[in-house]
């Protein structure tokens, strides 16, 4: 609430300066766009279309095939998932500024980041949660003494003051000229930092038996970086709900190689199975699909599916079994489900959804920001 | 509260947008593993003036557990589409919510209770903040039971004399199904629990009346074997000595054969300090109202001739039994129903403005009961050793037991003797109570199936009215009435509705649908239809809301425990 109170004076403080077209009735909510994490995939990996390279091997040396069975694992056989990180954050518009021929959109927004640790009985209890606020402006929109004076006040009040046109790799995605539509991207930006800060400060507690699951995937920097940091495999999974649909992928070599799209790859994963894993980003980053449900229970056969990433440091074929027992793993996690509560139910790990809910919980709520930041 | 701080917190307390705090009601969820259970107290913190801090006390009614499943399609969709074995991962969220009645506020303070406040099981001290028991003097205090809480925390319950014995309120009605022997026990361990601890116990006189066995026979003798340790431990925790009852004396009634056995008309014999009692015309000439008391009298026939009878067999001067002019050869029941004036010549006559015809039907109704079907109770003389019942209730003196037994009596001579007692006593308190100093102070008046004498939905009758007299008079002259039946229904609602404390014990859910309960709580009323033996919910005028009590088993000797 203190940082609400700080906000509201620097809205004053900008007031007096620029002439101000304030949203209607205060501070509106920016609704996340659908499937954002499938273009932010996408956008992450515009070269890489065409995935040919099995980055697996099996301990008896036979060639992997494409499709394995992975019939769950439970906690109570083999306790693999302790850990699960998610981010989630709350944008609000606040106004246009208008100085001189200079215009540019304010944002709110809150991003969190929080890690689950789940106790033998099932059981979760947070582990670290993390909140923080931020102010969003186009910083070349503005005159300099203006800015500077912002900043000030920002730092003074504990929130921090992002540009909005500062290049980065998710708001890139968006490539559209109009600052507000950017500024999701931007706070996603700013939420996928503040998870790999949370990832460095679970790293220490992570084991064999001590995995941690990310929600989303891996690729971001400085994750993939931090994890490449040794030789060996650390114990960070993610987990995707929604990935890009255009790769394609080449199984076996020569005039017999099958040349599949995603559709068709996954049409034909079974329940309790999953593909063969194909190397990304010259074989740093390790992926496959994991079937978690039965396709005649979802309303579409490319639901129930989830993409999983390994880092790779080694650039070395990762041995099968560990990938088998990680889809085990997560086929394990569909029960319990968020279902009636999330659209992406049937992908989703509940307890990523008890994470995202936590953060939730811990964010101001839409009708107290939208009481206190308004233009006085 | 300072221990408060020792307890450990079970939960924290709750509003949400559509489940509000109140000052009437809070909620709150529950730890993981803490057992909580319905009728517990609790305590939650409270603001009060200058940041201090008071407590919110309360009672449990309904605990509901929920969770993040929007429907039961979630939960079968979680069981992986219906597998009954599945095994989930990660517990899904979940908690338990305790919907708690505010009973007090240690400060006086009825803010609703915030959100996230630790809530404490109360102490035995709270307990007594919470029931307001803390404001009632040491010396108007009546052990009525003991609370156990789930977290093994016990407390004693304490009513508050002045609101069982008068003057602020009076009567206790005890009402609950049959077959669990707790109605009869309860009045029995309170009347024994106010003789042991009210001031003046020695000025209180006491009347029970034994309608079912010989269950109240023996109230003077201890059990053969003692009775248990945990029932002696529970005894001593309430503050009381386990003994029977001392100075009783049995009234026990007149039968067919008790002539040629001497044996009374009863289920068993007291071991000592046993009269007989039987009722000759001269004894019950100015009772017969009661004694017809559920004959139909629309217009008021018998009533007028039993006026007349009356009027005819009394000494004009002395108001006594006198009978004279065309009533003289009247003496007992045989003359009354076969001679003059009632009948000459086998005819029925008209006597005053009643009509041979109507004389004629209550000379066919009195035969009935006093001679065809009578118990053996109504008889010509009173021999010497057989006493006049109304005149032994009226030496009552205060530290007395009375137990008047009509277990084995007929409808009609129950209601006669009951309401005979009744009128006995209130007579002499509405009318010379205060000249008579050696009157009991107070006098409890027991009886088990007040439903037939008081029943709900009656129009008039003598009895009823005698009933509710004492039931809306008797708290200023120091009569009171200790009733109890099997549904709280099925009596007149100014019975039950003019007693302070209601004793309630297991009742089904169709009795407690009626609207005599509307005092309870939905909630309160699901547990009522749960209750143990033994187990009872109790209201008092200074309670809030209704506890939950146990009691002890009785320290005297009850039939089949021989």
């Amino acid at each position: 609430m203190q940082a609400l109170r700080n906000l509201r004076h620097i809205l004053e403080t900008i007031a007096q300066g620029v002439e101000v077209l304030p949203a209607v009735g205060g501070a509106v909510e920016d609704l996340e766009r659908p499937d954002f994490e499938e273009r932010e995939d996408q956008a992450l990996n515009e070269e890489e279309r065409v995935f040919e390279t099995i980055v697996e091997r099996s301990t008896d040396g036979t060639r992997p095939s494409l499709y394995r069975p992975t019939p769950p694992l439970t906690r109570s056989k083999r306790h693999l998932f302790r850990y699960f990180l998610d981010g989630s954050f709350r944008s609000y518009f606040l106004g246009t500024l208008l100085e001189h021929e200079r215009e540019t959109p304010v944002h709110f927004a809150q991003i969190g980041a929080c890690v689950l640790r789940r106790e033998d009985n099932g059981s979760v209890r947070r582990e670290v949660l993390e909140i923080r606020n931020l102010l969003l402006a186009g910083r070349k929109r503005l005159s300099s003494e203006l800015w500077s004076k912002l900043e000030n006040v920002a730092t003074m009040a504990d929130i921090r003051l992002v540009d909005l046109e500062e290049r980065d790799i998710v708001s890139g995605v968006l490539s559209d000229f109009d600052l507000r539509n950017k500024a999701a991207g931007k706070v996603r930006f700013e939420m996928h930092n503040l998870e790999a800060e949370l990832i460095r400060r679970v790293l220490p507690k992570l084991g064999l038996d001590q995995w941690l699951v990310v929600d989303g995937s891996l690729q971001f920097q400085p994750t993939l970086s931090d994890l490449e940091q040794s030789e060996i495999i650390k114990p960070v999974l993610g987990v995707a709900k929604n990935f890009r649909k255009d790769p394609q992928f080449v199984f076996g070599r020569g005039p017999r190689a099958e040349r599949r799209s995603i559709y068709k790859l996954l049409a034909d994963l079974k329940p309790y199975h999953r593909t063969a894993a194909f190397g990304a980003r010259q074989g740093k980053l390790v992926f496959w699909y994991v079937r978690l449900r039965e396709q005649t229970q979802v309303d579409y056969p490319l639901m129930g599916v989830v993409k999983a990433e390994l880092v790779n440091p080694s650039l070395e074929a990762v041995p099968s079994e560990l990938i088998d027992l990680l889809s085990r793993a997560l086929v394990a996690e569909r029960s319990v489900t968020p279902h009636g509560q999330d659209r992406r139910w049937h992908a989703h790990l509940y307890p990523i959804f008890l994470a995202e809910r936590a953060i939730k919980e811990s964010l101001v709520s839409r009708e107290v920001v939208q009481q206190f930041l308004k233009w006085r | 509260m300072s221990e408060s701080t020792e307890r450990p917190v079970i939960g924290l307390s709750s509003a949400t947008a559509n489940q509000p705090n109140s000052s009437d009601e809070f909620h709150f969820w529950l730890a993981p593993e803490v057992i909580v259970n319905p009728f517990d107290i609790v305590e939650a913190e409270q603001v009060a003036p200058g940041g201090e801090k008071s407590h919110t006390f309360g009672i449990v009614t309904t605990l509901e557990h929920s969770t993040d499943a929007p429907s039961h399609l979630s939960n079968f969709i979680s069981n992986d589409f219906g597998q009954v074995s599945t095994e989930p991962n990660t517990l899904r969220q979940g908690t338990t919510v305790a919907r708690v009645a505010v009973l007090s506020n240690d400060q006086d303070i009825y803010m609703p209770v915030m959100n996230d406040r630790p809530v404490r099981f109360a102490d035995e001290k709270g307990i007594h903040v919470a029931l307001g028991i803390d404001q009632v003097p040491e010396r108007y205090r009546v052990p009525a039971g003991l609370i156990a809480m789930s977290n093994g925390t016990q407390a004693v319950v304490y009513l508050d004399s002045r609101y069982i014995l008068g003057p602020e309120g009076a009567h206790v009605n005890i009402s609950g199904i049959s077959g669990l022997a707790t109605k009869t026990s309860y009045a029995i361990f309170l009347i024994q629990s106010i003789l042991q601890k009210v001031e003046n116990r020695d000025r209180i006189g006491v009347i029970i009346l034994n309608v079912k066995h010989g269950d109240l026979l023996s109230i003077d003798q201890p059990p053969p074997r003692g009775l248990d340790p945990e029932q002696h431990e529970l005894w001593e925790k309430l503050g009381l000595t386990p003994k029977p009852f001392s100075n009783v004396r049995y009234l026990l009634p007149y039968g067919k054969d008790t002539y040629t056995t001497g044996r009374p008309n009863s289920f068993r014999l007291p071991e000592r300090n046993w009269f007989t009692y039987a009722y000759s015309l001269q004894d019950t000439y100015n009772k017969l109202d009661l004694l017809l008391s559920n004959i139909p009298d629309p217009w008021d026939t018998v009533g007028a001739l039993i006026g007349e009878i009356t009027q005819g067999l009394s000494d004009p001067k002395t108001g006594q039994w006198g009978p004279s002019g065309k009533w003289k050869g009247v003496h007992d029941w045989q003359t009354l129903l076969n001679g003059e004036p009632l009948v000459k010549d086998g005819q029925a006559q008209a006597v005053g403005d009643v009509r041979a015809q109507s004389v004629a039907r209550f000379r066919r109704l009195l035969r009935r009961i006093v001679q065809t079907r009578q118990t053996g109770i109504f008889i010509s003389q009173r021999p010497k050793h057989v006493k006049n019942l109304s005149e032994e209730i009226a030496r009552i003196r205060g530290g007395e037991t009375i137990v008047v037994d009509i277990a084995r009596l007929a409808d009609d001579e129950q209601t006669l003797v009951f309401g005979d007692i009744l009128r006995t006593i209130y007579n002499l308190y509405a009318e010379e109570g205060s000249e008579r100093e050696d009157l009991p102070e107070k006098v409890i008046i027991f009886v088990d199936e007040l439903n037939k004498y008081a029943p709900a939905r009656e129009k008039e009758s003598p009895i009823l009215e005698q009933v509710l007299d004492i039931a809306e008079r008797g708290r200023s002259l120091g009569v009171v009435l200790f009733g109890a039946e099997q549904f709280m229904s099925a009596v007149h609602e100014r019975v039950a509705g003019n007693s302070s404390t209601l004793v309630l014990g297991r009742s089904g859910s169709a009795e407690l649908s009626s609207p005599v309960y509307r005092f309870l709580d939905p909630a309160i009323k699901a547990n009522i239809s749960r209750l143990q033996k033994g187990e009872l919910i109790l209201s008092h005028a200074t309670f809030r809301q209704p506890v939950k009590i146990s009691f002890p088993k009785p320290a005297y000797l009850q039939e089949g425990a021989t």
